[in-house]
């Protein structure tokens, strides 16, 4: 693929991937280092970043992967915590919000995805089944099971 | 009220006029005031992100790997046949590290390609490596599934970046495979430490206790 090609897919795509990442990582110059490597990832696939119909959900999908990533390894290492995602809003039953993250870190990257496309961004659960490529089926357990074991895990932090 | 998803919102904002959303962000006004934050973040990248990083974004390219695909097999070098056990597809596997960097590329009907860490690939997929390497280097590429299962595929000098000949060809059981460049280990180590990491290959990135620069990359293999 030639620079030109490339600057133009770039100029498409780059603003939904730079969203993506400030939303989900909070902090500007993160979610600028995070767009550059979501935009190399999904330079891979040129033929999805072709098409209108499949490029969103691409790289929704590998920005989504991508910064949720970020996030985990930003708490491995110790480093400056990353704001929290905006769960409060959406989970009124779970006030505490960083305890809820907690939970979601427990996660595999899959299960972290559906509750962030499904509770942060307010997806349906065809929606995300669409995005990830997995059956709504799947979606709808296992987002299911990452609520049962919040409420448990809240449960047991507040005892 | 239900509101649209922020994946709907961006679909709206690349095209307002086919939006299937126009009618519900016409009288809401929570959604309008998100979309013009967004559009102001859309802004933002085409001011200051997008001049600073075009370069670094188009400095990794490959562009010379579609002929050289083809090219390849005629050197009729060690078309390794990765006859896999129970394991993942491969597609591609990333790249890591400073010295030593990996990339795969899978042949499929569309047209040869990287892909990307922990993609899907067809479980019988072909594949073919290049590293690149900051100094010469005794290299061992090798693969693990989840099964425990390693298989060296590579033992080569090479230096600067290389395309490694021939390829290999999975062996089309489904799930995870890892893949492994090593430079400098002693291969019995590296042999040793890939079966250690087989039941977290989607997690372990790095073979532990080998000396030398190291760079993985996941594949899930898919029917």
């Amino acid at each position: 693929m030639n620079s030109d090609r490339i600057a133009e897919l770039y100029r498409t795509w780059g603003p939904a991937i730079y969203r993506r990442c400030l939303r989900l990582l909070r902090d500007p110059e993160a979610a600028r280092d995070a767009t550059q490597e979501v935009f190399r990832k999904a330079l891979s696939s040129p033929g999805k970043l072709a098409d209108p119909a499949t490029g969103l959900p691409f790289i929704y999908r590998v920005a989504t992967n991508h910064c949720l990533n970020e996030r985990r390894n930003a708490g491995r290492r110790g480093e400056t915590e990353l704001v929290d995602l905006d769960l409060a809003a959406i989970l009124p039953d779970f006030p505490q919000r960083r305890l809820v993250q907690r939970v979601l870190s427990r996660f595999d990257s899959r299960t972290q995805s559906i509750a962030v496309g499904v509770l942060v961004d307010g997806m349906e659960h065809e929606e995300v089944a669409d995005v990830l490529g997995i059956s709504r089926k799947t979606v709808s357990r296992k987002l299911a099971r990452f609520l049962e074991h919040a409420r448990k895990y809240l449960e047991r932090s507040a005892a | 009220m239900n509101h649209p998803s922020e994946l709907k919102l961006e679909r709206h904002l690349l095209d307002p006029g086919r939006s299937s959303i126009a009618g519900h962000v016409a009288g809401c006004d929570r959604c309008r005031e998100r979309l013009l934050e967004m559009e102001k973040q859309g802004e933002d990248f085409r001011r200051f992100v997008y001049p600073a990083t075009l370069e670094n974004v188009s400095r990794r390219r490959w562009t010379p790997w579609r002929t050289l695909w083809f090219l390849a097999p005629a050197a009729g070098l060690a078309a390794v046949l990765l006859i896999a056990r129970t394991g993942p597809t491969s597609d591609y596997i990333g790249t890591k590290g400073g010295a030593l960097t990996l990339t795969a590329y899978v042949a499929l009907p569309s047209g040869t390609r990287a892909v990307a860490d922990g993609e899907t690939v067809p479980a019988s997929a072909s594949l073919r490596f290049r590293v690149r390497t900051s100094q010469p280097c005794a290299l061992t590429l090798l693969s693990v599934d989840a099964a425990g299962e390693v298989s060296k595929l590579y033992a080569q000098e090479v230096r600067d970046d290389v395309t490694l000949p021939g390829g290999v060809r999975l062996d089309g059981s489904a799930g995870p495979e890892r893949f492994f460049a090593v430079c400098d280990p002693g291969y019995d180590d590296v042999e040793r430490a890939a079966r250690r990491i087989a039941p977290s290959v989607r997690q372990k990135n790095a073979l532990p206790d080998v000396q030398g620069p190291q760079a993985s990359l996941l594949i899930e293999k898919i029917p």
